[in-house]
């Protein structure tokens, strides 16, 4: 509530309760305000009517807000019919008690024995004057006859003497017109008679006599305190023994005046007022009762929607906070949190909104906790699933019926296939993948027929996969898959397969068995050769000349035929023991590029031009040598058969299919990132027909080979030297046709490492 | 809420009952009657004066509080007017004569009085005579009228009801207590001689 509002407020209930008492007072016949009192009744009756339209519009409001369910409705509801009642109960008691009240009392005012004591005590006054008036009028007429015969001359003489004897104010004798015949007052500044009133003439000529008390009506002329006179007139009879008077026939009169006792007039006058003043408010009793009616009525009116209209206004208060408390509840519960407004009075209510705002500020704490933790649950949660999705060996979720739950961008790429489209699915359902649903079905059965205590089987098998170049041409890919069941929440709901592609390293594990296998051949070969070269050369030697030249001819072809061979049984024997010898290589640094040029020059390379001349199947040889690379830390003439082993397996390649081509050598140095070393780069490449997929894989293995005439131990000992010398090589096929081979070698200056990578191998092989 | 409804009803009603009981006893008798017979204005050395005769009947609650001493005060009301046609009318004369008329209880009198010159009267037919009919009322000095130019006057003759005791002005049968005549209208003007200073005035 505003501070004018109230204000207003304090304003309007002053004036209400003024302009009541106002009525109140002006109720009194003797107030000032009585000349206000109808104006102050209509305010009065107005400012109910305000009241009135006030308590109706408030009770409308509430009725409505009730009707609409409006939150706190109820509760204002209940206040106001409260408060309400305290109000009005008492008030209407009130009321009723002194309307009944107040009638019985101006009843009991107007009662008999009042009415005749008043009268019996006008009556008493009058019949108090009419006694002395009849006295006055005795003696008065007791002196009448003193006055017969009597002449004017003689009149105030005479007048005196009733002046003294009557003890009368005033006496005079008047003619029957009124005028003043003879006159004597006590008062010396009166110079005429009091003339009888206007009418009393008339009526004397009627009646003959008049005596009556008369209010005097202006007190300050004639003197007189009291304000009540006692006049008698009586007649004087004829002056007809004057003689020679000129009129006859005119009456004279009598006047004597007297006051009243003083007591006597202010008693009577008493009692007359007051006679009067009763006859007043019994004529008037419906009209007093009407009087304090309406003023009572007013009161209650006035009081009762007083009441009624603070009750109402009151309510509306006291519910306000517990109102903003139920909606700052609401407020919390769809996630505002803002505090509330508190009040600033420090009762109940107050505290109420200062705990409630705490506990807002409490559960806000709670729930910003929970956000952030949720959020780190969700990264870390973000941070497992990117390490999955990054994980190089496949990983496969299933569920109990074996459809696709979760999968890793390694599994698409090992199988190579798109397993988005599957999810939700079996993994039969993926083209190309059924070898593989197979199996793991077959497994996780059989790890379950078994019993087993192991909590995976493992499982290598060889698939077909469509390749990426030819997907005709399916080659054969080497799996080593583990499986688990998913076990959370404590019971089994899934499988999870991790697998992984493992055909490079059963390739190095060939390698190695071949090298372990050519070096006891060539042992075991090598030996028994010679002598059975010797053998067939002497018997060629011994035997030629006995023979029949048919016979020795048949010799000679049979030991040429032994002898050539076991030539190249020697020969492939050295061939496999250069493969499967025990390196003995002494690392020194190496010009790459020297050697590189070295070995070019026999095919023909000029190197002023970097270019070779195209031979005669067509093949021209090109360097890209980058100048001022670091030295290689190698053995040369290893180095040199490596060179050598790829131009001409490259050589070979083009002239196998019959056409000519470019072979580019290139060098460069590789400069170091972040935690890797500086390493140098030979790429050869041309382009020939490249490698087909299956040469891919296996290009390292001795006796895989494309060439018809090969021994298979080309790469396989170009790889061997590479690992010796702790760089690595890469086999791939260029975008644009053509084969590619990368060799990374590492510069001399980390030295350190590359000798102990050296024992390495040392203890290995 | 219902509850409350029902006892706002019941005030209310309640309220409209105690009302029309306390109005309700009103009964109205025989009715007193004003009226305004005749008006003669007349002009003597300077001033004007005002001859007015009225009918004059009173109701018997009046008559009966004047027998028990309850003085009542009349009013006899004038107004003159000039008209103008352009505006409301030019108020000249707005005056108002006050007569009481009252009965001695004590001494059994009747009494006019006007101003503070009263006139008994024996009974109450004579106080009634006295009391309607007015002579030689001294108006307003006649130079604050225009020569020859018409006035319209105005009288009307009322009983007093602010001079009335309190609770007899809150009577419920208010109609007891209302004696107004209609305003009676007259019109004159003012031709000046220029012999002599009295003038004449021209009636209606």
């Amino acid at each position: 509530m505003s501070r004018r509002t109230r204000l207003l407020l304090v304003l309007g209930a002053i004036t209400g309760a003024g302009l009541f008492v106002l009525l109140a007072w002006s109720t009194g016949s003797a107030s000032r305000l009585a000349q206000f009192h109808e104006l102050l009744v209509y305010l009065n009756v107005a400012l109910a009517l305000g009241l009135f339209g006030w308590v109706l519009g408030l009770s409308i409001k509430l009725i409505r807000q009730l009707r609409r369910n409006k939150f706190g409705a109820r509760l204002t509801a209940r206040f106001a019919v409260a408060f309400a009642l305290i109000g009005v109960l008492p008030g209407a008691l009130i009321y009723t008690v002194s309307i009944q009240f107040m009638s019985r009392s101006i009843e009991s005012w107007f009662n008999v024995r009042v009415d005749s004591a008043l009268d019996a005590g006008l009556a008493l006054g009058r019949e108090a004057l009419d006694a002395q008036l009849n006295e006055l009028d005795t003696r008065a007429r007791s002196l009448l006859p003193s006055f017969a015969n009597a002449s004017d001359a003689e009149l105030p003489a005479l007048l005196d003497r009733v002046l003294e004897i009557t003890g009368v104010r005033e006496a005079a004798v008047i003619t029957s017109s009124g005028r003043p015949v003879a006159f004597v007052t006590e008062k010396l500044s009166t110079l005429l008679p009091q003339g009888p009133p206007a009418g009393v003439l008339q009526r004397l000529r009627l009646s003959g006599s008049y005596a009556s008390a008369e209010t005097v009506s202006n007190q300050a002329i004639e003197g007189d305190p009291s304000g009540l006179i006692l006049r008698v007139i009586l007649p004087l009879g004829s002056s007809a023994q004057t003689p020679g008077a000129l009129v006859r026939s005119e009456v004279r009169w009598l006047q004597l005046i007297k006051a009243v006792p003083e007591e006597l007039v202010m008693n009577a006058e008493e009692v007359r007022e007051g006679y009067r003043d009763y006859q007043e408010l019994a004529l008037s009793r419906d009209g007093l009762r009407q009087l304090f009616a309406v003023t009572l009525t007013l009161a209650l009116l006035l009081a009762v929607f007083a009441a009624m209209a603070v009750a109402l206004f009151l309510s509306k208060r006291l519910v306000q906070p517990l109102l903003a408390l139920a909606s700052g509840t609401r407020a919390v519960s769809i996630g505002d949190f803002r505090p509330l407004n508190e009040p600033p009075q420090n009762d109940e209510v107050g505290q109420l909104t200062r705990s409630f705002n705490a506990m807002t500020r409490q559960l806000e704490e709670a729930r910003r906790l929970v956000d952030m933790n949720r959020r780190q649950l969700e990264q870390s949660k973000l941070y497992t699933e990117g390490i999955l999705a990054n994980l190089s060996a496949g990983v496969l979720v299933f569920d109990e019926q074996f459809r696709i739950t979760l999968f890793n961008q390694g599994a698409q790429s090992i199988l190579g296939v798109d397993l988005r489209s599957a999810k939700g699915r079996p993994l039969e359902t993926v083209p190309g993948a059924l070898p593989l649903a197979t199996t793991i079905k077959r497994s996780f059965s059989h790890l379950t027929a078994t019993d087993s205590e192991r909590l995976h089987w493992q499982e290598q098998f060889d698939i077909n996969l469509a390749g990426d170049d030819a997907p005709d041409k399916p080659h054969t890919t080497t799996l080593l898959a583990r499986g688990t069941h998913l076990s959370m929440d404590g019971r089994g709901n899934g499988y999870v397969v991790v697998f992984d592609d493992i055909t490079a390293v059963i390739s190095a594990n060939r390698t190695v068995a071949w090298g372990e296998v050519a070096r006891r051949m060539a042992h075991e070969i090598k030996n028994p050769l010679t002598p059975i070269q010797l053998s067939a050369e002497r018997l060629a030697m011994k035997l030629g000349d006995r023979l029949e030249p048919n016979d020795a001819q048949l010799l000679t072809r049979a030991t040429n035929t032994i002898v050539n061979q076991v030539t190249s049984l020697k020969h492939m024997v050295d061939e496999f023991r250069e493969y499967a010898r025990k390196p003995v290589v002494v690392f020194k640094p190496v010009d790459l590029n020297h050697v590189i040029e070295e070995v070019l020059i026999l095919y023909g390379w000029d190197p002023n031009t970097e270019v070779s001349a195209a031979d005669a199947s067509g093949v021209l040889f090109e360097s890209h040598l980058t100048d001022g690379l670091p030295l290689v830390r190698g053995d040369q003439t290893q180095l040199r058969q490596v060179i050598h082993n790829l131009l001409s397996n490259s050589r070979d390649a083009f002239s196998e299919q019959g056409q000519g081509g470019t072979i580019r050598v290139t060098t460069e140095q590789i400069n170091a990132t972040d935690n890797s070393q500086p390493a140098i780069r030979l790429v050869v490449s041309d382009d020939g027909p490249g490698f087909s997929a299956q040469l891919l894989q296996q290009a390292f293995e001795p006796y895989v080979t494309t060439k018809a005439h090969g021994t298979g131990l080309g790469l396989a000992i170009v790889k061997k030297i590479v690992d010796e010398h702790g760089g690595y090589i890469d086999l791939s096929n260029r975008r644009d046709g053509g084969a590619r081979i990368t060799i990374v070698l590492v510069p001399m200056e980390s030295e350190v490492d590359d000798i102990a990578d050296e024992d390495d191998n040392h203890g290995s092989n | 809420m219902v509850f409350a409804r029902q006892l706002l009803t019941i005030c209310l009603t309640w309220v409209c009952v105690t009302f029309m009981t306390i109005s309700g006893v009103a009964h109205a008798d025989e009715q007193a009657r004003a009226s305004v017979q005749r008006i003669e204005p007349l002009v003597v050395s300077g001033q004007l004066l005002l001859d007015v005769n009225l009918e004059l009947k009173l109701n018997d609650r009046m008559r009966q509080a004047l027998s028990r001493g309850v003085p009542l005060t009349f009013l006899l009301e004038l107004e003159v007017n000039a008209p103008r046609w352009w505006w409301f009318d030019k108020s000249i004369v707005d005056t108002r004569l006050v007569r009481r008329l009252s009965y001695n209880t004590l001494t059994r009198t009747w009494r006019v009085t006007t101003g503070d010159f009263s006139v008994p009267a024996a009974s109450y037919e004579e106080a009634l005579k006295l009391l309607s009919t007015v002579r030689n009322w001294p108006v307003v000095l006649t130079d604050r009228f225009e020569p020859d130019e018409t006035y319209i006057g105005a009288v009307r003759f009322s009983l007093d009801n602010d001079q009335l005791a309190r609770p007899l002005q809150m009577d419920s049968a208010r109609d007891n207590w209302i004696l107004g005549s209609a305003w009676k209208t007259f019109d004159f003007s003012i031709r000046r001689n220029s012999s002599s200073p009295s003038d004449t005035e021209v009636k209606q």
